[in-house]
């Protein structure tokens, strides 16, 4: 009980807390409703909505351990005020008297108490100013045409609603056009010596004309290639140019240099250049971080779904489960495959075994099965094994290709793919097409891994142990 | 970026026609040259009449206008009997924003309204501005005669 106590209300922030409390400050969070008092709901800038409710607990949508997450941490420090240094902040159980106290705003910093109404008024003050300068500039900008989806560009009539920088007439009539489009017309009147028209109103813009469009330019590129994230190895933010994110790991960023530099290979990233476009799987992924999992998840915790890496919630957007085709509780099965936490549910009852290529998933799970079927998994794995065995020996290198992994296959789980003579039949058949068509791929150094009969011989090493 | 446009061109013409006049490419293999016909606008000395026209993009299309001249002969003031046409759209008015289908619908509008005192040729806007009777009956023949 003591121990309980002490870690309840440790003056010093455990490092999670702090790294928690550091990524809070960085982050761009949107409120988007208070749903009541003590329960919020919020959406990051990649649209992804969390929901957070203070209760006994921090409950946060984003995970199911009740655990502080960036959310919750985030909510307590820039909704409820709580001062950066209270204890209460990496507290792990909250009562009925804490949550008044939150709510009544016993926990603010001092200086956040008295200063924020003086703040507030000096503040808007400067705004208003900064708004009085800004009228003439702001009266050119507002003339110009909102986009919508059907927007084309009069030039190249292709759509607006691009990842390109825009420019629109400031003096008259207030259409968009690409910056590129416009650039190359601009140029060419330049060039012949003519005045610049805009090419709907026919208005001069006057000499200054290319430079404003480059000018556009920069800052759109500026805007756009910057993230709102911090890199979680050098901390850098806001992280420019290309972001890689973890689809395991919450909040997990890196920049270019520190991925680079091969930190955190454990986990499969997904990568982005500019913000508005979407996360795509790395190129060279990455069976040697899925080799990295074998030996860690084969004694992993009792854990309903142990071991296996959730895919995070911004990358459901772009997978889905390769059996049901859902899009939501995904997790990253050890063959590559995608599955979602009913079908691996399913799966419980045919021993855990991935009905797309057979292979044993190595994995927490197994403590949750029966004896029996544990001596059947136990088998599967052996048969799975020295099917590599023998792969290796005949060096017939043939594993699927990587990129095949992340591709949804309209298969639905069922009985049939688990029956053991549809299986060997299968096997026959692909033996045969094997040896008919020689794949000529070379292998990446990361497959040979996964072939190496030493790697093998550990894992069977390791399964004859739990036995 | 031209054959882009044209061809985006080419489909809007045949997603959503104009009522007078129609475009496309002679051949397929080469997408600019066009040929376009426009019917005689109603009203005019040139109703009933069917003109054709040959296009011709540039390569930096859009940013130079098209060549545009008729192909039937045609009596007007501002068209000559090479066909050629005197449009000031096509010619340092041209914009970016025009498309084919505008054009053919400018073109069109000077069927009915010619504009004598920026003429091509000179002798027939001296005819409609002084005898505007003879002009219109000279057009109309013109029109059956090499039009329909």
């Amino acid at each position: 009980m003591k121990n309980q106590t002490k870690a309840k209300t440790s003056k010093n922030p455990p490092q999670i807390i702090l790294d928690l409390i550091e990524q809070a400050k960085q982050t761009r969070l949107y409120l988007l409703k208070r749903i009541g008092p003590t329960s919020l709901k919020y959406c990051d800038e990649d649209g992804n909505k969390f929901k957070v409710e203070l209760s006994t607990t921090m409950i946060c949508s984003c995970n199911q351990n009740n655990q502080h997450c960036i959310h919750t941490i985030h909510a307590l420090l820039k909704v409820f005020q709580v001062d950066e240094k209270c204890p209460i902040l990496w507290q792990q159980q909250y009562s009925q008297y804490d949550i008044t106290n939150i709510l009544n705003g016993q926990y603010k910093t001092k200086s956040q108490q008295t200063k924020t109404r003086q703040q507030i008024s000096v503040i808007r003050q400067q705004q208003q100013q900064v708004q009085q300068n800004n009228t003439n500039s702001e009266d050119q900008s507002q003339n110009r045409q909102q986009v919508t989806e059907d927007d084309m560009c009069p030039i190249c009539q292709e759509s607006l609603v691009c990842n390109e920088a825009l420019v629109h007439c400031k003096k008259q009539c207030g259409n968009n056009f690409h910056a590129k489009c416009m650039k190359v017309w601009v140029m060419q009147k330049q060039t012949a010596g003519k005045k610049i028209n805009c090419p709907m109103c026919r208005v001069d813009w006057g000499d200054t004309a290319l430079v404003e469009i480059r000018q556009e330019e920069k800052i759109f590129e500026n805007l756009h290639k910057t993230h709102n994230k911090i890199c979680s190895y050098c901390k850098i933010t806001p992280i420019i140019g290309t972001i890689y994110t973890c689809i395991s790991c919450p909040n997990y960023h890196l920049c270019d240099k520190c991925h680079n530099k091969k930190t955190h290979q454990q986990h499969i990233f997904m990568f982005k250049h500019t913000r508005l476009e979407k996360y795509e799987f790395e190129v060279n992924v990455t069976v040697e971080s899925l080799i990295y999992l074998f030996p860690e998840n084969l004694n992993a915790g009792n854990h309903e779904t142990g071991g296996l890496m959730l895919v995070g919630t911004g990358f459901q957007k772009q997978s889905k489960c390769s059996f049901c085709h859902k899009q939501k509780q995904l997790r990253l099965l050890q063959c590559g495959h995608i599955a979602d936490e009913g079908c691996i549910n399913k799966m419980k009852e045919h021993c855990y075994i991935c009905p797309i290529d057979n292979q044993p998933q190595f994995i927490g799970l197994f403590n949750n099965l029966s004896q029996e079927e544990k001596t059947l998994h136990l088998t599967e794995t052996k048969k799975w094994i020295i099917q590599k065995e023998d792969e290796h020996n005949n060096q017939n290198h043939k594993l699927p290709p990587i990129g095949k992994h992340f591709s949804a296959r309209p298969k639905q789980l069922s009985q049939k793919h688990f029956d053991s003579s549809d299986n060997k039949q299968q096997m026959k058949i692909q033996q045969l097409k094997q040896q008919q068509y020689p794949i000529k791929r070379q292998l990446s150094a990361n497959r040979k891994q996964l072939d190496n009969p030493l790697f093998i011989k550990s894992v069977r090493s390791q399964m004859e142990n739990i036995i | 970026m031209a054959l882009k446009r044209i061809q985006k061109e080419l489909a809007d013409l045949s997603k959503d026609p104009p009522s007078n006049c129609s475009a496309g490419p002679i051949d397929d293999k080469d997408q600019f040259h066009w040929q376009a016909t426009i019917m005689g606008p109603e009203g005019s000395p040139y109703q009933g009449g069917l003109f054709s026209l040959n296009i011709h993009f540039p390569t930096d299309y859009p940013f130079k206008p098209p060549k545009i001249n008729f192909v039937t002969r045609i009596y007007h003031p501002n068209i000559n009997q090479n066909g050629a046409i005197c449009l000031d759209i096509l010619k340092d008015q041209w914009s970016p924003a025009l498309t084919i289908s505008k054009v053919l619908l400018s073109i069109s509008s000077l069927l009915t309204d010619p504009n004598p005192d920026d003429p091509l040729v000179p002798e027939i806007a001296n005819i409609y501005k002084t005898d505007k009777q003879r002009y219109e009956a000279t057009a109309r023949e013109w029109t059956r005669k090499y039009a329909s």
